[in-house]
C-alpha cells in the first residue's frame, strides 16, 4: 500500500515537472511559440544584471546593440542601489560582449551614440535622483558624456526651472550633431569639453522618438490608426522607431496601469502608403524603448522588470513585416 | 520521555491558537470581520484596489455614479501620477489614466455641470504641469482630452466662477445647504454654523484637532470634520452635523491603526461615505452608512 502511494506521488511529481517544462518552452516567445510563429516573436535574449529603463537601446557604428540600464545591487544603507551600466551585445545571439559601469546612481532615460561610435551620451530620468556615487544636486536633469570604456568625460545639469520635465521624467530630447562634436540637451554642449556653446549645427534626427498618445497618430506626414484593444489606455506618449531604410515606422503603445489582458501593442506601418505591415498584441508589460534590429527585419523591445538584486532584462525580437 | 505525538499535538495546538488569536485581533480592528459582524464601528466592508496610492490631499471627485481618484498608480515604469475611475462600493474600475502633471499633490474641482475637471497644483509646488503651468483642465467625457488652464488665483478653493463665503468669515470658510449656511472658524480652534447673513445658528465644536479638514456632503446637507488622530485611541475620527441646524449626527472613530490617507467622500446617492486608506501599494475604501438628519427623524 505504502509503495503504491509513493509511486503515485512520484508519478504526480513527474507529471507536474513535465507540465512545467512544457509551459516554459511553449509560453510567449518560448521555443514552441517561435517555431509556430504564433505571436510574431522571433527571438528572446536574457541579459543578466540589467534592467532597461528608458529610450536606451541603440546600435553602434559596428552594428552591435548597446543598452544602458540599471544593475541593482544590495546596499548596506538602503535596500537596493541602482548602478547605471552600459552593456554591448552581439545582436545575432544576444550574448554580452562588454559591460561598463558608468559610476552613476540613477535611472537612465535616453542613450545616444556618437556617429563615429566613440562616445555615449546619456540623460537621466528627472523623476529620480541621478547623481554620481556619493551624491549630487536635485532639481536638475543630468546629462553625461562617456567614452566607450565607461570613462566619464563630463557631467552637466539642466535646471528643471529652465527645462521642466514632463510627467514621465523627460526634460529634453538628447542628440548628437551629425559631426558628433556637439551634444544637444536643451542647450548645445561641446562634446569634448562639456561647455555650453552656441552653434549652427543641428541635432541629428535619431531613429527613435515619441508621439503624443492618440487612437490615430501623425508620423512623418502619414496618418496611422493604431486600432488599440478595447479599454486600452496608454501612457501619455508612444515610442516610435524608424527603420534603417527610412521606409517603415514601428510604434509601441504600452498600457498605462491597471487590469487588462493586453499590456502593449506594436504596429509597423509603411510610411509611404500607410499600410500596416505587422501588428503584435503583447500580454506582458514592456518598458519604453522600441528599436530596429541592426541585422534582422525585426524590432527589439524589452520586458518590464521589477527592481531587485540580480534582475535580468528580457529582450524580444518581433517581426516587422518585411523579408526575414 | 514525552511521546512524539503529544509534542506534535501541542505544537499543532499552539499554531491553531496563534492563528485564532491573530484572526481575532485582526477581526476586531476597524472594518475587520468581527468589527463588521458586531457593528462596532459601523463599517460595512472594505474594497481593496491594488496599485493605487492616494496622496494626502482631497483627492477624490464625483464622476456620475463613479468617482475619480487622483493618485500615484503602479505602472510598468514604476509609480506614476494618474487618475483612476471606479465604483467605490464594488471596486469595479472604469479606467486608469495618466496625468500630464509632475506630481499627484494637486487639488481637484469639478464644474457645476460636471463636464470639466480642473486639477490645480499644490500651494507649495506652484508649477506642476508639463508646460510649467499651474492647472490642467480635463473633459470628464474623455479623460484623455486635456489642456493647460490659465490660472489667475493659485489659491483657488472652488471651481472658477463658483461662490465662496466672504473673506470676513475666514479663508477656509465653506458654504453648505446650497449656500444657505456658512461653516467658519470660531476663535482659535472652534467651528460655528452661520446662516447666509453671517448670524450664528449653532456652535459645532469648541476645540478641534490641529490636523483637521472640513468637508461638506455633495448635497450640502451634512458637514463632516475629519480629525487625524482625533479619537481617544489615536486613530482618525470623523464628526458629523446637520447643515441646517447644526445638530450632531454622530461620530465615526477608528482604532489606533485606522488612519485615512485622504479625505472621505460620499456616494452619488449620499447614502454611503467612503474612507480611503492605504496599505502598502493598495488603496482601501472602507464603507460606512452616511449619517444624515433624515435617518434620525
Amino acid at each position: 500500500m505504502r509503495k503504491r502511494g509513493l509511486a503515485r506521488l512520484l508519478l504526480a511529481a513527474l507529471l507536474a515537472a513535465a507540465g512545467g517544462a512544457l509551459w516554459s518552452v511553449s509560453g510567449p516567445c518560448g521555443p514552441i511559440d517561435r517555431i509556430l510563429g504564433a505571436s510574431g516573436c522571433l527571438a528572446s535574449f536574457s541579459v543578466s544584471d540589467l534592467v532597461v529603463t528608458g529610450d536606451t537601446i541603440a546600435t553602434d557604428s559596428e552594428g552591435r546593440l548597446v543598452i544602458a540600464g540599471i544593475d541593482y545591487d544590495p546596499d548596506r544603507r538602503r535596500d537596493l542601489r541602482a548602478r547605471m551600466v552600459a552593456v554591448t551585445l552581439d545582436p545575432a545571439i544576444g550574448t554580452e560582449i562588454e559591460r561598463v559601469d558608468l559610476n552613476m546612481i540613477g535611472y537612465p532615460d535616453q542613450l545616444r551614440i556618437s556617429p563615429d561610435g566613440t562616445r555615449l551620451a546619456l540623460s537621466c530620468n528627472a523623476l529620480y535622483i541621478c547623481d554620481r556615487a556619493g551624491g549630487g544636486p536635485p532639481a536638475r536633469t543630468g546629462v553625461m558624456l562617456y567614452d566607450r570604456v565607461g570613462e566619464r568625460q563630463w557631467l552637466a545639469g539642466i535646471e528643471h526651472a529652465v527645462a521642466p520635465p514632463d510627467a514621465e521624467g523627460r526634460a529634453f530630447e538628447l542628440a548628437f550633431s551629425p559631426s558628433g562634436n556637439v551634444v544637444f540637451a536643451h542647450v548645445a554642449f561641446d562634446a569634448v569639453s562639456g561647455n555650453a556653446i552656441q552653434t549652427r549645427e543641428q541635432p541629428l534626427p535619431g531613429p527613435t522618438g515619441t508621439v503624443p498618445a492618440a487612437p490615430i497618430i501623425e508620423v512623418a506626414g502619414q496618418t496611422i490608426a493604431l486600432e488599440l484593444p478595447e479599454g486600452f489606455i496608454p501612457f501619455l506618449r508612444l515610442s516610435t522607431a524608424l527603420s534603417p531604410d527610412g521606409n517603415r515606422i514601428a510604434v509601441l503603445a504600452r498600457r498605462f496601469s491597471g487590469p487588462g489582458e493586453m499590456r502593449a501593442v506594436i504596429r509597423v506601418h509603411d510610411l509611404a502608403t500607410g499600410e500596416r505591415l505587422a501588428a503584435h498584441d503583447i500580454r506582458e508589460d514592456l518598458v519604453p524603448p522600441i528599436h530596429w534590429h541592426p541585422q534582422r527585419d525585426a524590432v527589439v523591445i524589452a520586458r518590464a522588470t521589477a527592481p531587485e538584486s540580480g534582475a535580468a532584462a528580457e529582450l524580444r525580437l518581433y517581426t516587422a513585416g518585411g523579408e526575414e | 520521555m514525552i511521546p512524539n505525538r503529544w509534542i506534535g499535538l501541542a505544537l499543532a495546538a499552539l499554531v491553531v491558537a496563534g492563528a485564532a488569536a491573530w484572526a481575532g485581533w485582526s477581526g476586531l480592528r476597524t472594518c475587520g470581520w468581527l468589527d463588521r459582524g458586531a457593528g462596532r464601528s459601523g463599517c460595512h466592508g472594505t474594497v481593496r484596489v491594488d496599485g493605487v496610492l492616494p496622496p494626502g490631499t482631497n483627492a477624490t471627485v464625483p464622476l456620475g455614479d463613479k468617482v475619480a481618484v487622483i493618485a500615484e498608480l503602479r505602472t510598468a515604469d514604476g509609480w506614476r501620477n494618474g487618475l483612476i475611475v471606479l465604483d467605490p462600493a464594488t471596486g469595479e474600475e472604469a479606467g486608469r489614466y495618466p496625468m500630464p502633471l509632475r506630481h499627484a499633490n494637486v487639488r481637484a474641482f469639478v464644474s457645476p455641470d460636471g463636464s470639466e475637471l480642473l486639477l490645480v497644483c499644490g500651494f507649495l509646488e506652484g508649477a506642476c504641469s508639463e508646460s510649467g503651468g499651474s492647472a490642467v483642465l480635463f473633459s470628464t467625457d474623455d479623460l484623455t482630452v486635456f489642456a493647460d488652464f490659465p490660472l489667475e488665483d493659485r489659491y483657488l478653493r472652488v471651481f472658477p466662477g463658483m461662490p465662496l463665503p466672504a473673506e470676513e468669515f475666514g479663508h477656509d470658510a465653506v458654504f453648505a445647504a446650497g449656500g444657505g449656511r456658512i461653516v467658519a472658524r470660531e476663535g482659535r480652534a472652534g467651528l460655528v454654523l452661520r446662516d447666509a447673513n453671517g448670524d450664528e445658528i449653532a456652535p459645532l465644536v469648541e476645540r478641534r484637532s490641529s490636523r483637521a479638514d472640513l468637508i461638506v456632503s455633495p448635497d450640502g446637507g451634512t458637514i463632516a470634520l475629519w480629525e487625524r488622530e482625533g479619537a481617544a485611541s489615536r486613530g482618525d475620527r470623523l464628526r458629523f452635523w446637520d447643515a441646517r441646524d447644526g445638530g450632531a449626527l454622530g461620530t465615526i472613530e477608528g482604532d489606533s491603526e485606522w488612519h485615512l490617507r485622504s479625505a472621505p467622500f460620499w456616494s452619488a446617492d449620499g447614502a454611503t461615505i467612503f474612507m480611503p486608506r492605504s496599505e502598502g501599494g493598495t488603496m482601501l475604501l472602507d464603507r460606512f452608512s452616511a449619517p444624515t438628519a433624515d435617518k434620525l427623524r
